[in-house]
């Protein structure tokens, strides 16, 4: 597991060496802080004027989460797409498995890598709803629920970009294929609540969306959980098959 | 310290591997020798533990390579044939991550990075980013990775290949110099000049099946006393063949309509009269060579064919 932390020190390095940490972290916080700003002042202004039973969990920190949830789908991609890429581009992952460390552990390390800067990014999060701490008092609960929703939800997105990044040597496929499955994945409750039946069921099931607003309303079950950790093992696991394939053909 | 049992590695259906065996022992360098495709980067994937062989077995230091694999692979170090370096490190960056990867850490793993760096030559330049790097100056690095940590069995998939003269000597004095503090080298190239000068024992590697195999004094032995005469030009084969036939103490190895490869004892005496009974036959004769028997020759009597194509 040695090699896990030295693949994860090595990629989480390289985020900071190339544009990839501050062009992502940079969208992020523009993105997130106009939305966050914006509804803010909406939200001042209308009680301000005396709006009655307004409450900031429901106006305002449900929406952000929300939103955001959304905005990861887009940035993530860009985090996870060079993981295995690059590796293969560059001829590096045939090396490495010739090294003692296994492949589970470089699919570990490079998935904490992304994490890592996934948790950076929610940093920025946390300062705005801290705001919301200083200048009144919401409900504790659901942020903390919230943060975890958003923080599961960023774990399947990247585990799933690491097992997409493993099946190329292009980033940019990466990127847009993890992109458009994320995206899929999103729409399925939509789709799912117009049809009827079974395949409704299951696209609801499947969906993440709908697992996490459970989240951000406050309500944590054990069920989401386990929907969203077979998605982040299947990834994992994926991404490992597949790197082990590679002895196969080379 | 290797030892390579019938070994077999298939792409679909290419055999790219077909039953090779070979045993190299430690502070020795053992080479393969072979044309493009013959199948020595498969073996070198094979012994390292990149690839899965479909048959036959390979053992490093006695731990099989399958069986025992994590084992095995701490024993190896590899430096492959395509350059694998991360573009956005520097010199220094690439050797410790890989000895990093191999398990070295803290005072040892400096003072291992800066050994390297020093033997490969690069210390005054280790910290700038390798993509300044010239062709010669990253194979170097790649391996300088690939010793970092001491292996006892190095495996050299032609190292050489597309550097300067002067980045190829510094490698070639390295690989030496490794085998001279006991470590096991294996060795691939198709230069013919590569083996005789470096190995001390060599298997001959062709279409996958070793064609010939010994210590370089075995095999110079095997490749006769005999000189060889290539000739280009435009032939008329049955003709010449008929006379040449009239020729004593002479082999046709190779004849085609553009060229002809000969073996003859004291080839150089024998010219005049070689040429002439191919000239009677009215041949064009536009080129010819005259070598002396070496690893070549035996690669051409052996095949009919060139190493190099
Ligand atoms: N990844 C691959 N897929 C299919 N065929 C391959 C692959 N790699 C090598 N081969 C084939 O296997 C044979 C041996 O290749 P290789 O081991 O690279 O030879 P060498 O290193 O001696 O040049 C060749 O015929 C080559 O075309
Ligand atoms: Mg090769």
């Amino acid at each position: 597991m040695r090699s896990v932390w030295l693949i994860f020190q090595r990629e989480f390095q390289a985020y900071w060496t190339s544009p990839v940490a501050y062009v992502v972290l940079a969208m992020f916080l523009i993105l997130s802080g106009f939305f966050f700003f914006g509804e803010f002042s909406r939200f001042v202004d209308f009680s301000q004027r005396g709006g009655s039973g307004v409450d900031v969990n429901q106006m305002l920190i449900r929406p952000y989460f929300y939103t955001v949830s959304v905005m990861i789908l887009f940035l993530l991609p860009l985090v996870t797409m060079r993981l295995f890429a690059e590796e293969r581009r560059q001829g590096t992952l045939e090396v490495l498995l010739t090294t003692p460390a296994t492949e589970f552990s470089l699919v570990l390390g490079k998935f904490f890598a992304a994490l890592g800067l996934f948790a950076v990014m929610m940093l920025g999060s946390v300062v705005h709803i801290g705001l919301l701490f200083i200048f009144g008092s919401p409900d504790l609960a659901p942020v903390l629920t919230g943060f975890l929703g958003l923080f599961l939800t960023g774990a399947v997105y990247i585990a799933i970009g690491v097992l997409l990044s493993s099946l190329t040597q292009n980033q940019v496929v990466a990127a847009a294929i993890s992109f458009s499955l994320f995206l899929a994945l999103w729409l399925f409750y939509w789709i799912g609540g117009l049809t009827s039946g079974s395949l409704s069921k299951v696209l609801l099931y499947t969906s993440l969306a709908g697992h996490f607003e459970n989240f951000g309303r406050g309500v944590l079950s054990s069920s989401d959980f386990v929907f969203y950790l077979s998605w982040i093992v299947a990834g994992l696991f994926g991404a490992t098959q597949v790197v082990q394939s590679t002895r196969w053909k080379a | 310290m290797i030892e390579v049992r019938d070994l077999v590695k298939k792409y679909g259906s290419v055999v790219a591997v077909d039953g090779v065996s070979f045993d190299a022992a430690a502070g020795s360098i053992f080479g393969l020798l072979g044309p493009n495709g013959a199948g020595k980067s498969t073996t070198i994937g094979c012994i390292s533990g990149l690839l899965r062989p479909h048959a036959g077995t390979v053992r490093v230091l006695g731990h099989d390579i399958v069986g025992a694999s994590t084992k095995a692979k701490k024993e190896l170090g590899v430096v492959p044939q395509e350059i694998a370096l991360y573009e956005d490190l520097s010199a220094r960056e690439n050797i410790a991550y890989w000895g990093g990867a191999y398990g070295l850490s803290g005072p040892d793993l400096k003072r291992r990075t800066d050994e390297v760096l020093a033997l490969v030559g690069l210390a005054d330049r280790a910290k700038e980013p390798i993509k300044k790097y010239s062709g010669g100056m990253k194979r170097r690095l790649n391996f300088a990775c690939g010793i970092v940590h001491e292996p006892k069995v190095l495996l050299l998939d032609e190292p050489t290949v597309g550097v300067d003269p002067q980045s190829r000597v510094n490698i070639l004095d390295l690989v030496r110099s490794q085998a001279q503090t006991g470590t096991c080298v294996l060795y691939t190239t198709h230069y013919m000049e590569e083996a005789e000068a470096l190995c001390d024992s060599l298997a001959i590697v062709d279409g996958g099946k070793v064609i010939a195999q010994g210590t370089m004094r075995e095999l110079r032995q095997r490749t006769e006393e005999r000189d060889l005469l290539r000739l280009n030009g435009q032939f008329d084969v049955p003709h010449i063949e008929k006379k040449l036939h009239d020729l004593d103490h002479i082999e046709i190895i190779q004849i085609h309509e553009t060229q002809i490869t000969i073996a003859a004892g004291q080839g150089g005496n024998r010219l005049p009269e070689i040429l002439g009974a191919i000239g009677e036959t009215g041949a064009d004769i536009r080129e010819t060579t005259l070598s002396q028997p070496n690893l070549e020759s035996l690669f051409i009597k052996l095949t009919g064919k060139e190493l190099r194509e």
